[in-house]
């Protein structure tokens, strides 16, 4: 047919009018009536123009800065910082810069999808809301094959059976999906992901100061000391952090960056301290060591408000010296003892740490010993030192619901594995899953990618395609990831530019920040916000959540919280988008707080005065939920009842910050800090090396490389090794190697480089994905994945012609994910993910 | 310049009949390409396809989609739909059925294009409604906007054989900003980029029904960009 003729037309024409007949073609998307205007004057291009400017908040990653939208034609032409906000000041990274690309990625998922093949096939059907929320609900059949719906699971008294996993879900988004959809509901089967991103150093500091997540002070600091962060970046707080650590150098205030790879925060930093990986803890250990031989620690403050005294500090860390922290991590004595000297004489100073010092079998006590130090130091939640996180907190009025929900016993690890898994085991739920007995009937994950983030990539494709373990998963994301193209059913998230929240992040003015995110442009195609299609379930399922959609819980988050209310509540929010006090000073030393104890019970043993209540002995004998319930204050070194270091809702200590752990020592691990060895690094072979994995300040861990402009920059990873490493092997610069662990193999190409310690092997995230669209996995036109007509899929240059051997090898353009070789394995006490230990042998390929 | 074979059609009393005739044929296939693109067929759509006489026309016009249509309603369906997603979702090899996407320099979805496709609709007083879940550059939506202009000119014909003759020269201006408009709007949006999509469609799939209708779309452009450059010439 390369021609049709006007008779053609004709006869078409008329056979189809039985179309129109039909009512099935009449207005399918455009109302209204045809009326020619002479001219365009309300559209015309070059004058009618409108530009809207829409303050919200960023999603790229967890830091949530404030943003400001343009939009134009009611497209998002633009992303900015938004200027009026202390915690950003106006600045954004690249990441929010490219949150357009999200928005309009031409890959993203604009209707639900049903599954009609084989699992991980690709064979989909696209579906209406209706019929997608009626298979959630009510159960169906998918690809043959009959599963049930969250209604069957309620009915039949185990609503635990439906296990909602999420990667990210902050602020009101959280509670109204958890505290009131799922809660009513009545799961509790509710898994994160924070065991693999920083439980570790959660835990650590749940153990002995209390709460979780600190804040470095580097406004007013003259110090600091830097442990494994990237701080530069790939903070979980960066644009604030970022800006204000790079401040300070300005003002003269020396970095010392301990890490084993020069990172570009290790480049920028008075000096770089190259070190074996997992030995941090050696390192703090000696420095709290030369700290107390040279009188430099705060005798007032250990002996007002931690657990042990000046001498029992002395005793403990008399071995603990620079030349045995030498032998252990390969730092020069020396280097240890001038940097010690230099943290300790400057006073406010601050001692920072992440997921390089963190990340590892003895990550826990990594960070105890750093908090440790920052006591000795006197640098405790002080001007310029290591503070407590000040975040904002939102009042709702909508009532929780008060169902009392069971859950699977599959979110904490294998019994026992775990001390105290406070932010549970994410990386082991796939195993629990595969070994049972209990086991999820429905499987939903929300903006969470488990076979790509978690490590032994192919045992998790293996255990998503086992339809008996995994009866029916759903995903809810923006795009199909590697996991949601093993799913069943996959629901089209609007992404955080199209959405309501109430948001909350951390700012280091020590302020409390209370912003919003609100819509800049109307979801695109059939894609809502899952805030929203929750209300739709729980009516679907007979109950009600007793509000009609987010916007309508921000509203109420804006009308009822302090301040904001009286700033004008959710009008003055859409406006300025963010609201603080502005007469408000920075929290800081919230523990020396004196308390009014009228009425308080003072239990004699430790101190603590509390709220008794009947039925109980002593505070002691309290669980932790509830000891951080009942506190009032802690007696401390003074005699004086103070806020001390109360103990958060995980687990039960005392008000002082402990650098004795009961809790620790309770469950046959070190009370003080002490030093750990790491299993499999003592048993090393000569030729073994330890593989390290970092993030650029380009992508966010596993979701940002479907921004066109982020993966242009960023797109492969090579394995860097020393010199050292690469000679003997016969390997140069740019060659292939294979990286073998115990749990598989990939290939990959080297960068031969001395910007690494000798002995490891480092190998970035973000890259090697082999779905999640045509950018991510480089895979486009002409190939067997993507769009076929963007057209810079055949301009750009990353993985143009490049053969691809499948996902566990390197590819040009893409490079390899490098968990495919990393086992899920937890640090013995909080459980967190070993992403920095897993031992490896290197080969020319 | 005119086309000497629309005077030998059959239909209607005057030439002002045949006109309002040949603007509501096209109207109706703009119409039944709009409608097919749009989503996954349902049930009531593939039984329309698969009946006289739309299925005889097909025929003779040589497309080649009976072989679709065989078997059980939900099952044809069914695969329809599968053939759909596949095509214009993905994950697989796909074509994006937004112009943005094939036609902008960025190639993301809600691009300049979009809002120039928007803009030009919303121009001719028609309006987005409220439930409609997709962008404005959907190839369904362009079409179906070419359905409504062509179903427009119609209705000025037929008013034109119709009205008191003092309208006449009203009615002959609306027309010819009708048309004229049609024509901008094959020459600014759809030619621009349509004809390609269809070629990648061809070239992605051998689901015969799609490929079929792809060549009946670039068939039916090409037609009227003859046609409506005719007609606006004279």
């Amino acid at each position: 047919m390369s021609q049709i003729t006007r008779r053609d037309l004709l006869k078409l024409g008329a056979a189809s009018a039985g179309i129109a007949a039909t009512g099935l073609g009449a207005n399918m998307a455009l109302g209204g009536t045809v009326r020619l205007a002479e001219s365009g004057k309300d559209f015309s291009a070059e004058t009618g123009k409108e530009r809207q400017a829409i303050p919200s908040a960023c999603w790229q990653c967890v830091t949530r800065d404030g943003i400001i939208g343009f939009v134009e034609d009611g497209r998002l032409v633009k992303i900015e910082g938004n200027p009026e906000l202390p915690r950003t000041n106006g600045k954004l990274c690249a990441r929010g810069q490219a949150g357009t690309n999200i928005l309009y990625n031409p890959d993203r998922l604009l209707h639900p999808l049903k599954r009609v093949g084989k699992r991980g096939e690709g064979r989909w059907q696209q579906i209406s809301w209706d019929d997608a929320l009626g298979l959630l609900v009510d159960g169906g059949e998918i690809a043959g094959r009959k599963v049930k719906g969250l209604r069957a699971l309620r009915d039949e008294g185990h609503p635990e059976n439906f296990m909602f996993h999420y990667g990210r879900m902050k602020g009101s988004d959280g509670k109204i999906i958890k505290s009131h959809f799922l809660t009513a509901y009545g799961t509790k089967t509710i898994g994160n992901h924070t065991g693999i991103c920083e439980c570790t150093k959660w835990t650590a500091q749940e153990l002995t100061w209390g709460s979780h997540y600190d804040n470095w002070d580097f406004d007013n600091t003259r110090f600091i000391l830097n442990f494994g962060s990237n701080v530069l970046e790939c903070h979980t707080n960066h644009v604030p952090m970022a800006q204000r650590c790079i401040a300070a150098m300005g003002r003269g205030v020396e970095m010392y960056t301990f890490d084993v790879r020069l990172s570009n925060t290790a480049a920028k930093s008075t000096e770089w301290v190259p070190i074996k990986p997992g030995t941090d803890l050696a390192v703090v250990l000696a420095m709290c060591h030369v700290l107390m031989a040279n009188d430099l620690y705060d005798q007032p403050f250990i002996e007002t408000y931690t657990n042990v005294s000046v001498e029992e500090l002395k005793s403990h860390l008399a071995t603990y010296t620079p030349e045995w922290a030498e032998t252990i991590s390969g730092v020069p004595a020396e280097k240890i003892r001038s940097i010690a000297l230099a943290y300790g004489r400057a006073k406010p100073s601050v001692c920072i740490s992440y997921r390089g010092a963190v990340m590892h079998y003895n990550g826990v006590q990594t960070e105890r010993a750093i908090l440790m130090l920052e006591a000795i130091a006197g640098n405790i939640d002080c001007p310029g030192g290591r503070c407590r996180a000040v975040g904002a907190s939102w009042k709702f009025t909508f009532p929780t619901p008060k169902t009392k929900g069971k859950k699977l016993h599959i979110l904490d690890g294998h019994k026992g594995a775990y001390a105290y898994p406070t932010h549970h085991a994410s990386h082991q739920v796939f195993d629990m899953i595969r070994q049972g007995p209990e086991r999820p009937d429905i499987y939903m994950i929300y903006c969470y990618n488990p076979v790509y983030v978690n490590g032994d990539v192919q045992g998790n494709i293996d255990l998503m395609k086992d339809e008996e373990k995994m009866p029916f998963i759903v995903a809810c994301d923006v795009a199909l990831s590697e996991t949601a193209e093993l799913a069943d059913l996959v629901l089209p998230d609007a992404t955080y530019l199209e959405r309501w929240t109430c948001d909350d992040m951390v700012c280091p003015s020590q302020i409390k920040e209370f912003y919003i995110r609100q819509p800049m442009v109307k979801p695109l195609g059939s894609t809502r916000n899952f805030c929203d299609v929750v209300i739709d379930i729980a009516k679907r399922l007979g109950f009600d959540l007793g509000f009609e959609s987010a916007e309508e819980f921000v509203r109420n988050g804006c009308e009822n919280t302090p301040g904001v209310k009286e700033a004008g509540g959710f009008e003055y929010m859409k406006k300025h988008g963010a609201w603080y006090d502005r007469s408000a000073k920075p929290a800081y030393f919230s523990h020396a707080k004196a308390v009014d104890i009228t009425g308080a019970t003072l239990d004699e043993a430790t101190g603590v005065y509390y709220n008794q209540q009947p039925g109980d002995t002593d505070y002691s004998s309290l669980d932790g939920k509830h000891a951080a319930k009942q506190y009032v204050a802690q007696k401390c070194g003074d005699g004086e009842a103070h806020r001390g270091f109360p103990p958060d809702s995980h687990r039960w200590k005392t008000g002082m910050l402990e650098i004795r752990s009961k809790a620790l020592a309770d469950k046959g691990f070190d009370a003080i800090p002490a030093w750990m060895a790491i299993p499999e690094h003592e048993a090393m072979g000569s030729d073994d090396l330890i593989l390290t994995t970092y993030k650029v300040n380009v992508q966010t861990h596993s979701r940002s490389q479907n921004c066109k402009w982020l993966t242009e920059i960023y797109h492969e990873n090579p394995a860097w090794i020393h010199p050292q490493v690469a000679q003997p092997l016969g390997v140069e610069d740019g060659d292939m190697i294979t990286v073998t662990s115990s749990v598989g193999q990939i290939t990959t190409k080297a960068r031969v480089t001395e910007a690494i310690t000798p002995g490891v092997v480092a190998i970035s995230y973000h890259c090697g994905h082999w779905a999640w669209g045509g950018y991510a996995s480089s895979k486009s036109c002409g190939e067997n994945y993507g769009h076929a007509c963007e057209p810079d899929c055949h301009n750009k240059w990353w993985g143009k012609g490049a053969h691809d051997k499948g996902p566990k090898v390197w590819r040009d353009g893409r490079g390899v994910h490098v968990n495919w070789i990393v086992p899920n394995a937890g640090d013995p006490i909080g459980g967190g993910q070993r992403w920095m230990d897993t031992v490896v042998k290197v080969a020319k390929a | 310049m005119t086309d000497r074979r629309s005077t030998s059609l059959p239909s209607g009393s005057g030439p002002e009949d045949q006109e309002s005739v040949r603007a509501l044929s096209r109207s109706h296939c703009y119409g039944l390409l709009a409608l097919v693109l749009r989503g996954p067929p349902t049930e009531q759509i593939v039984e329309q396809l698969r009946s006289p006489p739309l299925a005889e026309v097909l025929g003779e016009l040589g497309c080649d989609v009976a072989g679709n249509f065989a078997g059980e309603l939900g099952a044809v369906t069914q695969r329809l739909a599968e053939d759909y997603t596949r095509l214009f979702v993905g994950p697989g090899p796909h074509v994006s059925p937004y112009a943005s996407v094939n036609d902008d320099r960025e190639g993301q979805l809600w691009g300049e294009s979009t809002a120039r496709v928007k803009r030009f609709i919303e121009q001719t007083g028609l309006s987005f409604e409220g439930d409609w879940d997709s962008i404005p550059d959907h190839i369904a939506i362009e079409l179906e906007f070419m359905q409504r202009l062509t179903a427009h000119e119609a209705d000025l014909c037929a008013q034109r054989t119709g009205g008191p003759k003092s309208n006449q020269q009203e009615i002959d201006r609306q027309l010819h900003r009708c048309r004229q408009i049609q024509h901008q709007f094959l020459h600014e949006h759809l030619s621009r980029w349509v004809p390609q999509f269809c070629d990648h469609i061809l070239k992605l799939t051998n689901a015969s029904f799609y490929r079929e209708m792809a060549k009946l779309i670039q068939a039916l452009i090409a037609c009227d960009l003859q046609q409506t450059a005719a007609q606006e010439a004279s």
